[in-house]
């Protein structure tokens, strides 16, 4: 276990150092930061004093060194726009990001969990039906549509919930449900596809042949084995949900990460949209990190005790 | 009143004609199980398929019955439907009497009632059996709990009882994860399971088709005892008549959908009768007398060929004219019994007439191994698999499949390299191919210049393979032309139309229909793709064949016949095999010689002969013993023989073969 | 081989037919690929032609005339041949990123399959990464510094599937390279690129293209979600992304101008997703 998690501990450092170069050098190759933020007619001098403050005049791969050196200080850089350092710009809307994110994941797993097993358990009936069509809406369904919809249902005609912003309770609703529209879709199909596939599993119809009843066997046998490939699939819906945000966030007007990228990214206001990507990656790589090692934890066959999985016992 | 209850009444109603009383002196007490007229169809995409027929069978209590057949047969969806573990959509009719209940109309609840604490169901996969993520202990906590309510300590104290009864004395088991543990420990496990409720009726699927010979033994000897000891009747289901033979005193031959006999098992084999049940006993290979098995020609009609009249007629040396227009009896007789219009014994007499097939006919003598040059020749190889990852912290995976092998293989000579799973046999298959390179040591080959094939360029490649599973040995894509025309394709030898005639001398050299070259893979049987892989090997006109397990994924009386076709190919073709199995047995009919391979190394080899009669390595030995031991049964020796290595309990035979 | 051509297409993939929702999806699907490419030639309309006179017109049914069948813009122009022009936008992007990807991650994963040890370590790790980034926001980074033109969306929504690509071949070609009909390929002499091309891409075909089916409404999404976002297709250009963010100011002034572009994407990614849950269900594939 410990040479395990050892494994892809460097694994997941040496992603974000690659991550951190690649960015870093995507970023130098795009364009001169300078043009970009002072605009092509600005004057020589206003450039160079510029480039100056940022050190920008320096050879590329000092520059990479010098960069690593201030991320290592968790010195980020300033924003642009604001001129404020950008982790403080950053950190401010985090938050509202991560509330989102969760109540979107709940409802997802609180909607898209039973009703996949539902659809398992009655393959191929009514229900099964309901589901499959259910879940091929709403990942088909653009967010920003679905968005867009409730806005004017709800919002100009029934003249229920605001339009934007995340100031009172309500107007958490239709960018929660929006968000987790899609995600509904994805887990229920995830869900229904896992149970199908340990429904069929020879030791299900043992442990009824031992006289245990169907809801046992469901309960006892069933859903736990299906739950260890949820787990995996849940980790990689956290980028999904970040990526959903982003979107969400620009049609409600909701004060998130998401929407600061995208402003960001119209004003090119790139130590902000770095400092993001970078937060992300690194946010994503442990996520992953963290999956693989509860799934470990979760399954007892793969590599128990680090040993080496025994080769051909019975054909 | 039902026709049970009529039984309960007067017995006698039973008797007469074809129906032979087991005891005649019946006692009052009914019997445990009483299947009536139970038939059970499928729903397919390709419509209703009957996959059993009126079956009609009693059981008493401390009875031991085999259902023995053929995949096909219907002899697993019978057991599973007595206890109404059917997959799938299906409609059953006829009942099914266990004790005045009729199983096939209680409600789901009650029947969970009678699954686990009267009848106990024992599965071909035990580790499959077992769910994955939790450990035996839980396993058996939940059962225990279920079928005597006894929980804590005292349901661990009847979990360790249990597996000491079975052979485990071992304790730490409880801790274990069904991956943890072997083929023969899971299915132990899985035995003790089904006694947790001390059941009247213990219904065994295949439980020892997944494992090695040693572990076959020890389970059907398991099994008796307790069967014995707990006076709980038996239903044991196999291909494999030897191993019923060993366990049972009754046998149930199934044919096609239907039971064709039942007969008692206490006298050998020799109440057998029906036609197909003699056939099938002549097609095992065994390790005494003529070694080559006599196959049954032809295949198992499909569930759509299937009707009212004698199944067997057209594979049966002794069909007539009334066999193809009359059915034969209604079975409605529920002990002894013969489904045949002629059984055999009272019409022909004991002495089963030769026939005129060429493959079975046919007898070659064991060619000597040739004095000239090997066409092979392997010196000190070994072989080392996996290597360095990038991430230093992964998992060192390299582990040393072969060490030190030493092999010829002789011009037309057939080698047996007998080894259980694991033991390296495939690898040394490989390495002879090229697509292995040996880690140590050498492979010389030594063709000769041998002019058969379209242009003398086949020579290139002399060695070619036939697998174990020949369905995932043929293109799904292709037409079975195309496969055999392949190799021919990609060398660019003859034109369009030589390539075509190559192609139909091919089929007929295996014994196909030339019909067959536009036909699809997915629409053959396994005997069928099997001889059309050994055509698209032979293709080529190679020298040497290797065969990785080619026969242990088919029938019995399927194997025989491709082992008499390698056989007649062998001597026709002056072709040299390296024959890969598990089944000593099996090899012997081939084999000039024998090689033993344990653990990557060879123990032992010598002229088969020789090896079966005086194996000098202890393994090779106990090889024989455990195979020679139902092999010897098939002798129509009804004596049970000895133990193996007697002297040695049967604890520490397991603890050497798992250590 | 010539035989194989003499036989229809669908059986020699194992395509199973489709059912009556199928046709209707296909049917759709049919009529968005002969709206976008035929349509404007047959009605004729100049896309960017202002009307300055006829703004913000309604569509028929909702109180519009005939001669704007989906109603007008703020700046008069008709949404019906804009539709079908920012159709033809998107569909192309979808149909090139997914060909293209597709392209890249069979060859990669069959290299990683074919070569293993190091090879597969790198092509692996570059899987796994990219799996594990949230796609869209990379792509949004991408375009902050690259600038948004046509050929970075192209880059991008070609990126965006070859993962899924690569993982898939790969799994598959390791699993066919240990069937006996591989196996005996090299033991006659057949080499690598026959092997890969005729034994294992053809007999996956069918896997891959149910994964198209998955990916396409995805890569479909992702462009339209860059466009709608403002990041995407650049004036003159128009996709439906883009033409939906246009409409998004005037929303509850006139709904149709961003509801009927997106109505159009909905539609289309749900035709091709149950086109291909039909074919996934019938080839019994696991797509998840």
């Amino acid at each position: 276990m410990t040479m395990f998690i050892l494994s892809k501990l460097s694994r997941a450092v040496l992603t974000i150092l690659l991550a951190l170069a690649f960015a870093f050098f995507l970023m130098r190759i795009a364009g001169d930061p300078a043009l970009a933020f002072l605009g092509v007619d600005a004057t020589p001098e206003a450039v160079a004093i510029f480039r100056e403050k940022f050190g920008l005049d320096q050879p590329l791969p000092v520059q990479f060194l010098y960069y690593m050196a201030n991320l290592a200080h968790g010195d980020f850089g300033v924003s642009l726009r604001e001129g404020r350092p950008v982790i403080v710009v950053v950190s401010e809307v985090v938050p509202k990001t991560l509330q989102l994110m969760g109540l979107g994941f709940g409802l997802a797993m609180l909607i898209g969990l039973p009703a996949g097993i539902l659809a398992a358990v009655y393959r191929g009936q009514f229900i099964d039906r309901l589901v499959m069509v259910g879940s091929v809406i709403g990942f088909s369904l653009p967010n920003f549509l679905l968005g867009l919809m409730l806005l004017l249902i709800f919002t100009l005609w029934l003249r229920l919930l605001p339009s934007g912003g995340a100031d009172t309770a309500v107007s958490f609703i239709m960018p929660t449900v929006t968000l987790a529209t899609a995600f509904i879709g994805v887990v229920s199909r995830y869900t229904r596809s896992s149970m199908i596939g340990v429904l069929n599993r020879p030791f299900l119809r043992a442990a009824r042949a031992r006289g245990l009843p169907a809801s046992t066997v469901l309960w006892r046998h069933a859903l736990p084995n299906a739950a260890i490939p949820i787990v995996t699939v849940t980790g990689l819906m956290f980028g999904g949900l970040l990526g959903g945000a982003s979107v969400i966030e620009t049609v409600f007007a909701w004060p998130g990460m998401g929407r600061l990228l995208v402003t960001s990214v119209l004003s090119s206001d790139l130590p902000v949209i770095q400092f993001i990507v970078i937060l992300l990656v690194i946010t994503m790589i442990f996520t992953n990190f963290a999956v693989d090692v509860l799934y470990r934890i979760l399954d007892p066959r793969i590599g128990h005790r680090g040993s080496m999985p025994v080769a051909g016992s019975a054909r | 009143m039902s026709a049970y209850e009529q039984a309960m009444g007067s017995r006698s109603d039973r008797d007469g004609p074809g129906c032979i009383r087991l005891r005649s002196d019946a006692q009052p007490e009914p019997p445990l199980l009483c299947i009536e007229d139970y038939s059970v169809s499928f729903d397919t995409p390709a419509g209703r398929t009957v996959a059993i027929e009126d079956i009609n069978l009693e059981i008493d209590r401390g009875q031991t019955y085999a259902f023995v057949g053929e995949s096909g047969s219907g002899k697993t969806v019978t057991c599973l439907g007595l206890v109404r573990l059917l997959n799938g959509k299906h409609a059953t009719s006829g009942s099914i009497w266990f004790d005045g209940v009729n199983l096939c109309d209680i409600p789901v609840r009650a029947l969970d009632e009678i699954r686990g604490r009267r009848i106990g169901v024992i599965f071909q996969d035990a580790v499959g059996s077992l769910d994955p993520i939790r450990t035996v202990g839980s396993h058996f906590a939940a059962t225990i709990r279920r079928n005597t309510g006894r929980r804590g300590p005292d349901a661990s104290r009847h979990a360790v009882e249990l597996l000491a009864e079975v052979g485990l004395d071992d304790g730490a088991v409880l801790a274990k994860y069904p991956h943890e543990l072997s083929g023969g420990m899971a299915q132990r496990v899985a035995i003790a399971l089904a006694l947790v409720g001390d059941p009247e009726l213990i219904i065994a699927d295949e439980p020892t088709t997944a494992l090695d010979a040693a572990n076959k033994v020890r389970i059907l000897n398991l099994l008796r005892r307790l069967c014995t000891q707990r006076n709980a009747a038996l239903i044991f289901v196999t291909h494999d008549l030897l191993a019923a033979a060993k366990l049972c005193d009754h046998v149930a031959v199934f044919y096609a959908g239907r039971i064709v006999e039942v007969a008692q098992l206490d006298v050998g084999f020799s109440k057998l009768r029906h036609p197909y049940s003699i056939a099938l006993l002549r097609s095992v290979p065994r390790l005494v007398g003529d070694p080559a098995p006599r196959p049954i020609p032809g295949e198992m009609p499909s569930f759509a060929d299937r009707d009212a009249l004698c199944r067997f007629r057209d594979r049966c040396e002794y069909s007539v004219e009334r066999c193809r227009t009359v059915a034969p009896g209604p079975d409605r007789f529920r002990r002894m019994h013969v489904q045949c219009h002629f059984p055999v014994n009272t019409t022909f007499g004991t002495a089963v007439p030769e026939t005129a097939d060429l493959s079975r006919s046919v007898k070659f003598p064991a060619t000597a191994p040739s004095s000239n040059a090997p066409v092979v020749e392997l010196r000190n190889v070994g072989k080392i698999f996996g290597g360095k990852r990038l991430n230093p912290f992964a998992a060192d995976n390299r582990h040393v499949a072969l060490t030190g092998i030493d092999l010829a293989i002789g011009r037309g000579e057939c080698v047996a390299l007998i080894g259980e799973s694991g033991s390296g046999k495939s690898t040394i298959g490989r390495i002879i191919l090229g697509l292995d390179q040996p880690t140590t040591g050498t492979v010389k080959y030594n063709f000769a210049a041998n002019d058969g094939g379209p242009r003398k360029t086949t020579r290139q490649y002399p060695v070619q393979i036939i697998f174990q599973d020949a369905r995932s040995a043929l293109d799904p894509r292709l037409n079975i032309g195309q496969q055999i025309e392949e190799p021919l394709r990609v060398n660019h030898l003859g034109t369009a139309h030589m390539r075509r005639k190559r192609v139909a001398e091919m089929l007929d050299l295996v014994h196909l229909s030339p019909s067959f070259a536009t036909a699809l893979p997915h629409e053959l049987s396994g005997g069928q793709l099997q001889r059309v892989e050994i055509a698209r090997a032979l293709v080529m006109n190679p020298s040497l064949l290797v065969c990785d397990e080619p026969t242990s994924a088919l029938d019995v009386s399927i194997q025989a016949q491709i082992i008499n076709l390698l056989m007649h190919l062998k001597q026709s073709l002056e072709l040299s095999l390296l024959f890969i199995t598990h089944d000593i047995a099996a090899a012997r009919p081939l084999a000039d010689r024998i090689a033993v391979l344990r653990q990557g190394a060879l123990v032992e080899i010598g002229e088969t002969e020789r090896i079966l009669r005086q194996a000098r390595h202890p393994y090779t030995q106990e090889l024989i013993t455990l195979t020679a031991y139902e092999n010897l049964a098939a002798s129509g020796d009804h004596q049970m023989p000895p133990e193996p290595r007697q002297a040695v309990s049967r604890r520490q035979q397991y603890q050497d073969i798992s250590a | 081989m010539t035989d194989l051509s003499t036989k229809p297409l669908a059986m020699w993939l194992r395509l199973p037919k489709l059912s009556a929702a199928g046709s209707i999806c296909g049917l759709w699907l049919l009529i968005i690929v002969i709206a976008g490419f035929a349509g404007p030639a047959i009605l004729g309309i100049d896309p960017n032609g202002v009307d300055l006179l006829a703004r913000l017109r309604p569509p028929v049914g909702f109180g519009g005339t005939v001669d704007h069948l989906l109603g007008t813009d703020q700046l008069g122009r008709d949404i019906l041949i804009r539709i079908c022009h920012a159709v033809r936008v998107s569909l192309l992007l979808a149909l090139f990123g997914t060909l293209i990807g597709a392209a890249i991650g069979i060859s990669t994963g069959f290299l990683a399959a074919h070569f293993g040890g190091v090879v597969d370590d790198v092509i692996s790790t570059l899987i796994d990464f990219q799996a594990a980034m949230p796609f869209l926001i990379l792509a949004i980074a991408a375009v902050a510094t690259l600038g948004s033109n046509i050929a970075v969306l192209l880059v991008l929504v070609s990126v965006f599937g070859w993962e899924r690509y690569a993982r898939l071949s790969r799994g598959l070609a390791l699993s066919y390279l240990n069937n006996g009909y591989v196996v005996a390929a090299q033991t006659y002499g057949a080499g690598w690129g026959t092997i890969y091309s005729r034994h294992i891409l053809l007999n996956i075909l069918a896997i891959l293209i149910v994964n198209i089916t998955l990916t396409f409404p995805e890569i479909l999404m992702l462009e339209t979600t860059l466009s709608f976002l403002g990041l995407g297709v650049q004036p003159p250009h128009a996709s439906l992304g883009s033409m939906m963010n246009y409409g998004r100011d005037q929303l509850f002034k006139a709904w149709w101008i961003s509801i009927l572009p997106g109505l159009a994407i909905f539609l289309t990614t749900l035709a091709v997703s149950t086109i291909g849950d039909i074919l996934s269900n019938r080839l019994s594939i696991d797509r998840r």
